[in-house]
């Protein structure tokens, strides 16, 4: 799985030890790395296209 | 040319973690953009009731809990898999860094109830303390507590031989 270096820097300390991560570290790493990929999805068209305006209702 | 005020860029700001916790409490991803639409909508029309200096990002998870609660819950689609038989297929070995297919983990972070997935959630990926996850789901610390209790020992007994025991894993598939 591909991750940029911001991402790598929120993963937990445990997953960056040599050891072998327990299944917990695996579930929490996980469970962190699952919402971190939607986060950084781009919005979809129309979630964007509904934010453009309503800024642009809170501008005018 | 005028500004946008500070708080509706705070809220827009917040979109992405929402998608984010609408994704775990609801399967479906454009059900969860739907759900982040009306969140939006709502978040954006009583934004004279944000009190500020507090947890604009726990209010806008509130208010999209309650709309989940309140028109999604009938209409959810819920994976039934009471012996974990559908789990035991998907589950795949971590990789190095401890971290596994994402999509094997969200089909079977799927089978956990939607209290015990939005808690974990809370909590655990989008850095919530119990405190203020026990505030977002209208229940007590405690309870909070565990749900993210049984949702981690739920998924540690569906992912149990994916991380730890190479050879445990062929002789044996995990159970819920």
């Amino acid at each position: 799985m591909e991750m940029n270096e911001d991402h790598a820097d929120r993963r937990s300390p445990s997953s960056t030890q040599n050891a072998k991560p327990s299944t917990d570290d695996v579930i929490s790493n996980t469970i962190k790395q699952a919402f971190i990929k939607v986060e950084s999805e781009p919005l979809p068209d129309e979630l964007q296209s509904l934010l453009e305006q309503l800024k642009a209702a809170g501008r005018g | 040319m005028p500004k946008t005020d500070p708080l509706q860029e705070e809220l827009v700001s917040h979109v992405p973690s929402l998608r984010a916790f609408a994704r775990s409490l609801v399967n479906d991803a454009s059900h969860a953009d739907d759900l982040v639409q009306e969140t939006v909508l709502k978040a954006w029309s009583n934004l004279g009731g944000y009190q500020k200096g507090t947890n604009m990002r726990a209010w806008m998870f509130t208010i999209l809990r309650n709309t989940f609660y309140s028109e999604f819950r009938k209409r959810r689609r819920e994976v039934e898999d009471i012996d974990g038989k559908f789990a035991g297929q998907v589950v795949e070995r971590a990789t190095q860094d401890g971290i596994m297919d994402l999509r094997d983990f969200e089909r079977v972070f799927a089978l956990l109830p939607a209290d015990q997935r939005e808690a974990i959630t809370l909590v655990g990926a989008s850095e919530m303390t119990y405190e203020e996850a026990a505030e977002i789901c209208g229940c007590a610390v405690g309870t909070v507590k565990s749900r993210v209790n049984r949702a981690r020992a739920k998924l540690v007994s569906l992912l149990g031989t994916g991380a730890e025991d190479d050879a445990a894993s062929s002789q044996s598939a995990p159970h819920a």
